[in-house]
């Protein structure tokens, strides 16, 4: 059974309030999903790429069930993001693109105590689990620092292991190496792959470094304005990607 | 409760991190204790405040005050809270946890209405110890008056935050609320100085109703019984404001999750 389930999934944004609308001119609605389709197995790591606009973010904050989708049906561990909310944000851990949250003036510590707490856990769990990720994300020397003194990559450091605190059975990561230099994103999107591999937890990343895509997912879905225009192994969709990415980008 | 109290912690321990804030609390509060203080010694004894309520200006404004600060962060702090968390980009992190809406918001805004409950709680035992404030409370009254006057307040508060939630800006139905409370409601002058027209205009606020049963069980030690029409239209308000801020919070949700307009600050 797959662990991420996306059947004809659409999702179109209603326009903003416009006075215009009182003389019967209203614009239409912004369609950013048009019936995307696919499935994610436990341990997989899908890599979700396509130019600005072409539905990423959406697609996952409706998985993460901070959006609702205007048609289709989207599963995670076998629950469905709308019906089965707010079970269904239990087993789900994301950091998104613009996830910041993370209270500045406290240490990472007390910060990812509090997120385990969101999350359900107990003091002792969070305190050991906090200990293990921390150990294996190489945040261990973070722990005790205030945020407000991280630099950006130990920060998206701290988010992913704010992630995955709660052992969730499905990790959603929104561009999480977009602002880390060279070097400290191969080694991130590496300590990923193995925390993936050792949690079974299916990931669904999405990003615009074509690199890190062919280094750590599985498979790639290629979305371009809403659509899934390509999805498989990087090497079969990597020549359909070229042409979207070069083409140029929508007035 | 697990939920409230990691907030609560949260809270305070950011808090605490602002070393002088609790030191800047207390000034602020026997300063304010300092000038009603003056201003009823100025005033010196009044027959409408001693046969109404059985007090002095200093005591009949310390329960004032005190009480309305409590109100006021019932009322306000839910959208505060909220507006904050939006701007801080924390919102969507903390609404995609397994909580509900209200849960959430709720939890938020239990640090400042704690610190509000507990600076009421000083104000009235420095108020009686340092300035020697004329009470004879009542106190379990005092504590259920209270206990259904929070219940109203905290329905307006979820209104207001309902508002925050969808349009991203403070609430301008609070603010007329908040200003009429505390100009109208009696919390540093008693209603019957108003002009008759806005004594009625009052009664329509949930704060004359509160602030009068609780001067009546803190000043004159009134029971619940003698109290009982004032719980009983606060007991009114509750029952009309909070099917409707269900409402508000569970629209202004969808909304935001069907626009996709969470993540804006």
């Amino acid at each position: 059974m797959p662990e991420v389930e996306i059947r004809n999934l659409k999702k179109s944004y209603p326009p903003p309030f416009s006075w215009r609308w009182l003389v019967g001119k209203r614009e239409a609605p912004r369609e950013a999903l048009a019936g995307v389709s696919f499935d994610i197995a436990p341990g997989e790591v899908v890599a979700l790429i396509g130019p600005n606009g072409a539905g990423k973010s959406t697609l996952l904050r409706i998985l993460t069930g901070l959006l609702l989708p205007s048609s289709g049906s989207a599963r995670v561990a076998g629950l469905d993001v709308v019906e089965d909310r707010p079970r269904s944000r239990a087993v789900v851990g994301a950091a998104l693109s613009e996830d910041r949250g993370l209270s500045s003036r406290l240490t990472v510590r007390q910060n990812l105590a509090f997120y385990a707490a969101l999350f359900g856990l107990s003091q002792r769990e969070a305190a050991s689990r906090t200990a293990e990720l921390a150990e294996r994300l190489e945040a261990k020397a973070l722990l005790e620092r205030r945020v407000r003194t991280l630099s950006t990559g130990e920060k998206a450091r701290v988010i992913l292991v704010r992630a995955l605190l709660h052992q969730p059975r499905v990790l959603l990561l929104d561009e999480l190496t977009r602002s880390l230099d060279p070097g400290a994103a191969v080694r991130l999107r590496r300590q990923v792959a193995q925390e993936v591999a050792g949690s079974g937890a299916a990931v669904l990343f999405a990003s615009h470094d074509l690199s890190e895509v062919e280094a750590i997912a599985s498979r790639v879905v290629l979305l371009d304005r809403g659509h899934v225009v390509a999805f498989g192994p990087y090497q079969s969709v990597k020549p359909r990607a070229d042409e979207v990415f070069a083409k140029p980008a929508e007035a | 409760m697990r939920l409230l109290l990691a907030f609560l912690r949260r809270d305070i321990l950011i808090a605490a991190s602002y070393r002088l804030s609790f030191a800047f609390m207390l000034a602020g509060g026997l300063i304010t204790l300092t000038v009603f203080y003056f201003l009823a010694r100025t005033m010196g004894e009044t027959a409408l405040l001693r046969e109404r309520y059985g007090a002095d200006y200093f005591s009949f404004a310390l329960v004032g005050v005190a009480v309305a600060s409590c109100l006021r962060a019932m009322q306000t702090s839910f959208a505060g809270r909220l507006r904050e968390a939006q701007t801080d980009g924390s919102l969507e992190v903390l609404l995609a946890a397994p909580h509900s809406t209200f849960r959430v918001i709720a939890s938020l805004a239990a640090y400042p209405v704690a610190t509000a409950f507990l600076r009421a709680v000083g104000l009235i035992a420095l108020g009686w110890w340092l300035f020697g404030a004329d009470l004879h409370l009542e106190p379990f009254s005092f504590t259920v008056t209270l206990g259904l006057a929070l219940l109203a307040f905290g329905a307006l508060g979820l209104l207001s935050a309902a508002f925050v939630l969808t349009f991203k800006r403070g609430d301008p139905f609070t603010y007329a609320l908040d200003t009429a409370t505390y100009l109208l409601a009696g919390v540093v002058y008693p209603v019957e100085v108003l002009p008759e027209a806005l004594q009625w205009a009052a009664k329509l606020l949930p704060a004359t109703h509160a602030l009068s049963a609780l001067r009546a069980s803190a000043l004159k030690g009134q029971g619940l019984s003698e109290v009982a029409p004032s719980l009983l239209v606060l007991a009114l308000f509750s029952l009309a404001l909070w099917p409707l801020a269900a409402l508000a919070l569970t629209l202004a949700r969808r909304h935001v999750e069907r626009a996709g307009t969470l993540p804006h600050a």
